[in-house]
């Protein structure tokens, strides 16, 4: 009951914040738009020249596929990897203005003040950082898919939705995303100055990012149940996260000492 | 209702709070003073379980602040320093999430809301942003907020700070009308003339207790209890039989006065009254010299300075 009175206010508030609501929506609509521009002018250069000039290495294990489709394919790895972090990276500012935002508006000492627990309210806060960006992520992903399907071939379709990128999207991205936020909570909670906190805890982003890369150009093969596991362990990161921030929460150090 | 032992906060080798005891009684209204950075706001926090002690102990409403955090939180309703609303949410939303956390029914959250809303005249402002929202309104609606699930103890930080005198005074008189009811409320303040009105007790704070007793008693203490005498014909022969009069600790003769130091005025003053009168004095009139709370706080400081 608490936790969903911590979500409602959260997205209460970021419905009437215009500046992150819109951040939020029009960032990955942007994307989806751009991407989609890209498989337009591909296809369209496709069409006139009857094949696609493609000046960028195409890794080994692309080779089987015709010169055009593999340069798709490659885009579509590198667009997928987009999907995944935008639940990942979103969420931190998210998180930093809910928790951030409160403090500077000096309501988190009366929120403090009531039987909420801790585990509530991180929870609360964790849930309504990152629902948003993962929807917007999934409703910018579906629309990705309407618009390839008029633009690529059945091969670079076959990419688009394979198993990987959807379990990817569906869940390890907002797994993902959980586990940021709450780093960014603990983050907070450790430190004095809470933009400190913000950037430490972006550079979550970076092994994602790599391990991204690794995938898009064959470094390392994944499967899909690779992913499946991965997910696995993501949540059970979370889980275990979650419990840390919680110890460490403090609420002392947040009231008295941020500035 | 509320008690503490040795309450000690340090933070950093830095005593904020140091060694407090207190007994506050229920339906109480106890003043706390004392100047910025006594530690008034910190032993808030520890009593509201915000943060915790460093040494001693605490119960409030029967509950350990170190044991029983959750029960605490829940019998008691803090007013903080900044009224600390969501700007962008309108006054009932503010409200009605923190009912919420509180765990109070749909049913109950409406009915308490719409009462207090009333009460404060904030009720047509209820769909409003509270950010747009005067001083006043917010330390209202921030009392109103700390009183949804009706809490037996009321915690109030400064609450009428940078109110205008309107404000401040609606704000008084609903203090003084929760008192009524019984409740019992913690009133911190900078305001000496606001703690006169309302408290029957007030402790000075400065990191430790230096003084707790009623403002009257106070007074006693500090000054003695004195009786002027205003006579339109005060000669010095008049001050000069005052003093020899058995009872009386002591005299000041100035503008047609006397300033009498009286141990029982109520017994002392009509025996006092008729010396003079057999003397010849045609007394104008005589009152108690009262001194304000704010001599006795600052009195209080001054002492703590040089000791």
């Amino acid at each position: 009951m608490r936790v969903r009175t911590i979500i409602d206010k959260e997205w209460e508030e970021i419905l009437k914040n215009k500046g992150v609501f819109w951040s939020l929506v029009l960032l990955p609509l942007l994307l989806t738009v751009a991407f989609l521009a890209v498989f337009y002018f591909m296809h369209l250069e496709a069409q006139r020249t009857g094949t696609l000039d493609v000046n960028a290495q195409i890794p080994a294990y692309l080779a089987m596929y015709e010169p055009a489709d593999a340069a798709m394919i490659m885009m579509v790895n590198q667009f997928m990897i987009y999907f995944l972090i935008a639940p990942v990276a979103l969420p931190i500012y998210i998180a930093a203005y809910s928790v951030i935002g409160e403090k500077q508006a000096r309501s988190l000492e009366p929120l403090l003040a009531t039987p909420v627990r801790t585990w509530e309210l991180l929870l609360g806060k964790a849930v309504a950082a990152v629902v948003p960006p993962v929807v917007a992520g999934w409703v910018s992903y579906v629309l990705f898919v309407i618009g390839a399907r008029f633009l690529v071939s059945d091969v670079v379709m076959r990419a688009i939705l394979s198993p990987m990128w959807v379990l990817s999207i569906a869940f390890l991205g907002p797994l993902f995303g959980v586990l940021s936020v709450l780093v960014g909570i603990i983050a907070s909670s450790r430190m004095n100055d809470p933009r400190a906190a913000q950037q430490w805890s972006a550079l979550f982003l970076v092994p994602l990012v790599g391990a991204g890369m690794a995938l898009m150009f064959g470094v390392i093969a994944a499967s899909v149940w690779t992913f499946v596991v991965g997910a696995l362990l993501v949540a059970a990161a979370d889980a275990v996260v979650l419990h840390i921030a919680v110890r460490l929460f403090d609420r002392e150090t947040i009231l008295t000492r941020w500035k | 209702m509320i008690r503490t032992e040795g309450l000690t906060r340090v933070f950093d080798g830095h005593t904020a709070v140091e060694g407090l005891d207190l007994e506050v009684h229920e339906g109480e209204v106890f003043g706390f003073l004392g100047p910025n950075g006594a530690g008034k706001t910190t032993t808030i926090r520890m009593l509201a379980c915000l943060i915790a002690p460093t040494r001693g102990r605490a119960w409030v409403n029967g509950h350990s602040v170190a044991a029983e955090p959750d029960a605490v939180r829940a019998s008691v309703g803090i007013l903080t320093e900044s009224p600390g609303l969501y700007d962008r949410l309108s006054a009932e939303r503010n409200l009605d999430i923190f009912a919420r956390l509180y765990g109070l029914s749909e049913e109950r959250r409406k009915a308490q809301i719409k009462r207090y809303l009333q009460l404060l005249d904030l009720w047509d402002q209820r769909d409003r942003p509270v950010g747009g929202f005067s001083k006043g309104m917010r330390q209202k609606l921030a009392l109103v907020r700390a009183l949804l699930h009706e809490p037996p103890v009321l915690f109030l930080d400064e609450p009428t700070a940078a109110l205008d005198p309107q404000a401040a005074k609606t704000v008084r008189d609903f203090i003084a009308e929760l008192s009524r009811e019984g409740r019992t409320i913690f009133l911190c303040t900078h305001n000496l003339d606001e703690a006169e009105r309302l408290c029957g007790r007030i402790a000075v704070l400065r990191t430790r207790l230096i003084a707790l007793d009623t403002p009257e008693n106070l007074r006693r203490r500090l000054f003695g209890r004195r009786t002027v005498v205003r006579i339109r014909n005060l000669t010095p022969e008049m001050a000069v039989a005052v003093r020899a009069l058995p009872f009386v600790q002591g005299v000041e003769e100035s503008d047609g006065q006397l300033t009498v130091d009286l141990a029982d005025p109520e017994a002392q003053n009509p025996l006092l009254v008729r010396r003079l009168v057999g003397l010849g004095a045609e007394v104008q009139y005589v009152t108690e010299l009262r001194h304000s709370l704010e001599e006795v706080y600052l009195t209080l400081m001054e002492e703590e300075k040089t000791a």
